[in-house]
Parts: C-alpha cells; structure tokens; sequence
C-alpha cells in the first residue's frame, strides 16, 4: 500500500531546502518578479507624494523643553533626545570647547541616523552619517562631503542654557524651495 | 514514449523577443529605483515640486512595464495553445503494409 504524497506547494518548488533540488528560474517568472518590484517603487514614490501633501503637523511649542543639565553631559559627548514631539530625535552635542549645539538627527540624504565624532588626529569636530559616509558641518549644520554636501543642512533647534540646565526651545528649520 | 509538442515559444526570434521584454522591464526598475530615491531626496530637502512629476513618471514606467508582461504574457498562451493542439494526420501518404496499425 502506496500513501499518495502531497503535492509540493510552489514556495517550495522555489526556495527548497537542498541545493541539487534548486532549479532555475524562467525568464517569464523573473519578469513577473520585476513587475512587483516596479509597482512596489511605483508605490513608493506615490506614499512620499501622499505624504507630502498632508499638512504639516504643528511646529514646536515656544514653551521650553528641558533637555539635561550640563553637568550630565562632559565636552565630547552627545545625547539623543525627542523634541519637539515623541517622533523626533535631536541631537544634543557638547562641543571640545564646552558649546551646546542641537541639530535633527536624520540626514537630509535618506534619513539615517546623524552621529557626533569628535575631533581626533585628522579632522575636526563634525557630524557624521555612516550609511552613505556623509558629513556636516558642526557649526553650520551644511553638508561637507557625501550625498549631503549638495542637499539642505540640518534642522537645528535653538537651545538656551541657564540655571545649570539645557532647554530646547524651539526649531530652525531652512525654508521650503 | 512520443515526445509532446513544445510548451514554449519556438518561432524564430521569440527568445530574443523574451530577453528583449525582460531588459526593458528590468531598466524601468532601474529608473524608478532612481526616481523613488530622488523623490525621497527631494522630500527631505522640502522641494515638493517635483514629487508629482515623479511619482507620474514611476507610475508611467509601471504601466509601461505591466503592457510588457501582459502581451508577452498573451503571446506565450496563444503559441502554447497552438502548440497543444493535436497534429492533423497526413493525407494520401502510402504505409507500408509491414507498417500498418493491425485492423
């Protein structure tokens, strides 16, 4: 007595287990794969439209927001933090020389995530985007190298320090083209 | 054991044909891979400007790239159907008794 196996779903028929059982793709299948990749960067492309055209949510409360106190932060370090709402990460710096600066955390390239380097042996203090090696400028928040350099600067938010603490109050966005 | 009829495309040129449609289809994806990161650019450096543009452009290659598939597609299925069909047999051809279906 012969039981009747189960037929093998497709999945498995593309991704088996054993590589001799591999076998190759037509040229008709892979076109229809590129055609769900076309309508996904179609997709795509249409969210950031749709996503351009909301309103804008609304700008940063001129209350001041605490953000540390300076004895928490030594010169050289930074410290991520969310202002002005629970989506946005800033970046708080203390400068070598002991200056407090604050930029948006996401590079105006593709919205990685923005990291302090200190100054070392051969360049100086700058920031820092490790998905496409760009760079800005500390001071100015502007692209130096990489993708950014020919791309807007840094959203910077305006800090004032007093009483021993760091408060945010408030962005300085660039103007929209 | 008879060899069935060809389930793909014979005629001359069809190869090239399918190789043809796939490079096609292929660069569209190239150029809205650049389009969607040239949007997202272009959004975080606020120029909406030329987001609609883009967005009509990948949705233009799409389409260009779904009329591809498909009639590519529609012409698979119609040589496969013809190819499927079963052989008329041939007329006035003499057989050799010794070859001959038996009565």
């Amino acid at each position: 007595m012969s039981e009747a196996t189960p037929p093998i779903p497709k999945w498995r028929e593309d991704f088996p287990v054993e590589s001799e059982t591999d076998d190759y793709i037509t040229r008709r299948d892979f076109m229809r794969f590129l055609l769900l990749v076309s309508g996904g960067l179609m997709v795509g492309s249409g969210s950031i439209l749709a996503k351009s055209l909301r309103p804008p949510h609304a700008e940063a409360a001129p209350t001041p927001v605490k953000l540390c106190d300076v004895a928490d932060m030594p010169p050289g370090t930074s410290r991520v933090f969310r202002y002005p709402d629970d989506k946005t990460p800033v970046l708080l710096i203390r400068r070598q020389n002991g200056e407090f600066l604050s930029y948006g955390q996401k590079c105006t390239h593709l919205a990685c995530p923005v990291l302090y380097a200190p100054a070392d042996g051969t360049t100086r203090e700058r920031l820092v985007c490790h998905c496409h090696n760009g760079a800005f400028n500390l001071e100015t928040g502007e692209g130096v190298s990489g993708p950014p350099r020919d791309l807007r600067p840094l959203t910077r938010v305006n800090l004032d320090v007093r009483d021993g603490s760091v408060y945010a109050v408030g962005l300085d966005r660039m103007p929209r083209a | 054991m008879p060899i069935g009829p060809p389930k793909f495309d014979q005629r001359p040129g069809a190869s090239a044909a399918i190789a043809a449609r796939l490079a096609i289809v292929a660069t569209l994806c190239i150029v809205q891979y650049w389009l969607l990161t040239s949007t997202m650019e272009a959004y975080h450096a606020g120029e909406r400007g030329m987001l609609l543009p883009a967005f009509l452009a990948s949705l233009a290659c799409f389409l260009l790239a779904i009329g591809l598939v498909i009639t590519g597609e529609i012409a698979g299925r119609r040589l496969t159907s013809d190819s499927l069909r079963e052989p008329e047999p041939p007329k006035d051809v003499y057989i050799p008794p010794e070859f001959r279906d038996p009565e």
